[in-house]
């Protein structure tokens, strides 16, 4: 099958998916199902047929009615996808938005989740066991006021990790601006954020870099950075996925 | 089983004999597949996991070619049976030199199988039910 055939089939297939109100990840197997149907009968039709034109039409005959394919399709969606696609909605990138603002804004949500979420388990956990693991006992109340500056902290990562996972995302899987000694230089320079200016700053505390402390942090670092080239593929393919469906002709 | 394969030829070739000779019996699409559609792929995947695609195929040659389905059709109502746990998907993991999209495959699950079970004799009940009353015993 020609590139041109395949783009028809999708085109098909978008018609019927698109006007579905449900999730990305939803979408997608909704997408590639359909296109693997149709597909499957485009190879039936087109010997039969003899030539793609006619094949096409007869896949859209036998595919149904494309409008009552997508009610049927959105029936099936279930209820609890309404609230996976508001939060969706909340962190999918919008049009025009520049990635500082999109930093900033996952930022915000994870400062917010931490906050109204994790941290009021985290008291819940204190106050009824704090005596016990020796948190929240006498004098020891710093732990509890230091706990929203845990969720500013976090806050401050998803932002930071945002940032980073995009531009790594461009260094290595971008069209325009892929460049392995870029992406290299700025393995180094993560390093150096990371490793040295904390071992730095505890050092100035009275703290030093003994053998296994070392060994802990390049392990977290590698971690780190195996993370963020897994977050930046992971960007970069729902980038490809996107373009390849979102710029289909339906009309 | 082997009964069960007699008259399934036997309801073929009648059927076949008076779609043709008779002309009178029409293909059975939309409306009258409606509330039946999804105990019917259950029925199909009783034979084997498959995808969307040979589900069709296999219901239309179980139909005698009577059974005209709009495969659109399908996808929802095996997105149904999903989500109620009647039937498992995995997506393909090779594509054996084919192009285009991953296929799912769907496996019917127990719970699925005590459904199927549940829709024949629903069906039973219902075809004595209406062929007693218009007079055609099932």
């Amino acid at each position: 099958m020609n590139e041109s055939a395949l783009l028809k089939l999708k085109v098909i297939v978008e018609r019927a998916v698109r006007p579905v109100q449900a999730t990305i990840s939803r979408k997608k197997k909704m997408r590639e199902e359909l296109l693997a149907n149709v597909t499957g009968v485009f190879e039936d039709e087109l010997p039969r047929c003899g030539n793609e034109a006619t094949a096409l039409i007869q896949v859209e005959k036998r595919f149904g009615d494309l409008g009552e394919l997508s009610r049927t399709l959105q029936q099936s969606v279930p209820n609890n996808d309404v609230f996976n696609r508001s939060v969706e909605r909340l962190i999918k990138p919008r049009i025009g938005q520049s990635l500082v603002q999109r930093a900033g804004l996952c930022g915000m949500i994870v400062f917010a989740f931490n906050l109204i979420l994790v941290q009021p388990l985290f008291y819940l956990i204190i106050v009824l066991h704090g005596g016990e693991i020796g948190i929240f006992s006498d004098g020891n109340w710093g732990y509890w006021i230091g706990m929203p500056i845990h969720s500013v902290f976090w806050g401050i990562h998803a932002f930071i990790g945002t940032l980073l996972a995009n531009r790594l995302e461009r260094l290595l899987f971008g069209t325009s601006e892929r460049s392995l000694s870029t992406s290299t230089s700025f393995a180094f320079l993560v390093t150096y954020l990371l490793l040295v200016l904390p071992g730095a700053f505890g050092t100035s505390h009275g703290m030093s870099w003994g053998t296994p402390n070392l060994h802990i942090s390049l392990l977290g670092l590698s971690l780190f950075h195996m993370t963020l080239i897994w977050v930046a593929n992971l960007i970069s393919s729902e980038k490809l996925y996107r373009d390849e469906w979102s710029q289909l002709q339906i009309d | 089983m082997i009964i069960w394969f007699e008259s399934r030829i036997v309801f073929c070739l009648t059927i076949n004999y008076k779609s043709v000779y008779d002309n009178r019996m029409s293909e059975i699409t939309g409306d009258k597949l409606r509330g039946h559609l999804e105990t019917m792929i259950l029925s199909s995947l009783e034979k084997g996991e498959t995808h969307g695609l040979e589900i069709l195929r296999r219901l239309e040659e179980a139909g005698c070619g009577l059974l005209k389905l709009k495969e659109g059709s399908l996808y929802p109502a095996l997105y149904r049976l999903e989500a109620q746990g009647l039937v498992q998907a995995v997506w393909e993991e090779e594509m054996h030199g084919r192009r285009g999209a991953r296929r799912r495959f769907y496996r019917l699950t127990s719970k699925g199988n005590r459904a199927l079970n549940t829709g024949r004799e629903e069906w039973v009940v219902f075809a004595r039910t209406i062929g007693g009353i218009l007079g055609a015993p099932a």
